[in-house]
């Protein structure tokens, strides 16, 4: 198995927030946490207005695992970054060093006190048993051991976030990539992210062909 | 009598030490080892059609649920 990737699609977001609220249900997520969130550029401008889903992106190198002080962060063999609540100190240094701003922290504690991190698990709960209550209550549900893919893809209304094996996934995205080129429509190769992740449009279509 | 005040210290010091003892506090020690993924949850909610424990199992069923989300498959 490859490693488990989300990727959102940036001309299919309708910042619709559904992958939030499907989030943040399964998990009881409590208020003040958002494992997930839309972000919006060029708000409110036609044709320049994009939005995209965010989460933890369960880094191949994660930064969030090397600044770790008490060393809580673990990777599983599908590349899914999870960490250990019962050694996590709340110290606050992964948010530091998240570029997505993943890592989150309750805010419920008197005196500002800020509580143990939670973050996005890829539904994959924690390191308790495999769907306990335990888990749930410290990381909430554990669908990949359901047989299932995180709540928020698999809900997404346009289907413009997919989770899963990295593998699948990028083909899911290049094949829509191609269709878009192929029916001569603007976000076709342009797409955002396309040209990093896998080279240019031509070499694409080609090897699609 | 010095027999009995070397005993006394001594015992006094193995009490007066003991507070400056500490406890381990190495944290990995502490870390959990998590169960794979394709050990099935101990709940009501596993779906159907794969074996808990079968790697091979779990991947094809999550391989499936990947397809699914392929809307172009879905429209031919």
């Amino acid at each position: 198995m490859a490693r488990m990737k989300f990727i959102c699609d940036s001309e299919r977001c309708i910042e619709c927030n559904g992958c939030v609220t499907a989030c943040k249900n399964e998990h009881e997520v409590p208020w003040g946490v958002n494992r997930r969130r839309v972000v919006t550029i060029n708000d409110g401008q036609i044709g320049a207005e994009k939005s995209i889903s965010v989460a933890c992106m369960h880094c191949s190198d994660a930064p969030c695992m090397a600044v770790c002080p008490v060393d809580c962060f673990y990777r599983t063999d599908e590349g899914v970054v999870l960490h250990d609540k019962d050694i996590c100190i709340g110290c606050g240094y992964c948010s530091y060093a998240c570029p997505f701003g993943a890592p989150q922290f309750p805010g419920t504690g008197t005196f500002g006190l800020r509580g143990k991190m939670d973050k996005c698990t890829f539904c994959a709960g924690g390191p308790e048993k495999n769907g306990t209550q335990a888990e749930f209550e410290k990381y909430g549900r554990n669908r990949l051991a359901e047989g299932k893919l995180p709540a928020c893809a698999e809900m997404c209304s346009t289907k413009a976030l997919i989770g899963g094996d990295g593998d699948v996934v990028a083909d899911i995205f290049r094949n829509r990539v191609v269709k878009r080129q192929s029916n001569g429509k603007a976000a076709g190769a342009n797409v955002f992210g396309w040209g990093t992740a896998y080279g240019k449009p031509q070499q694409a279509s080609g090897n699609k062909s | 009598m010095m027999k009995k005040i070397s005993l006394i210290a001594l015992v006094a010091t193995s009490f007066t030490l003991a507070a400056c003892s500490e406890k381990p506090q190495g944290v990995v020690a502490a870390k959990k080892g998590d169960e794979k993924s394709h050990v099935a949850a101990d709940n009501n909610y596993v779906v159907k059609g794969w074996t808990s424990g079968d790697p091979a199992s779990w991947e094809k069923q999550l391989k499936t649920r990947s397809l699914g989300q392929d809307d172009y498959v879905k429209s031919k």
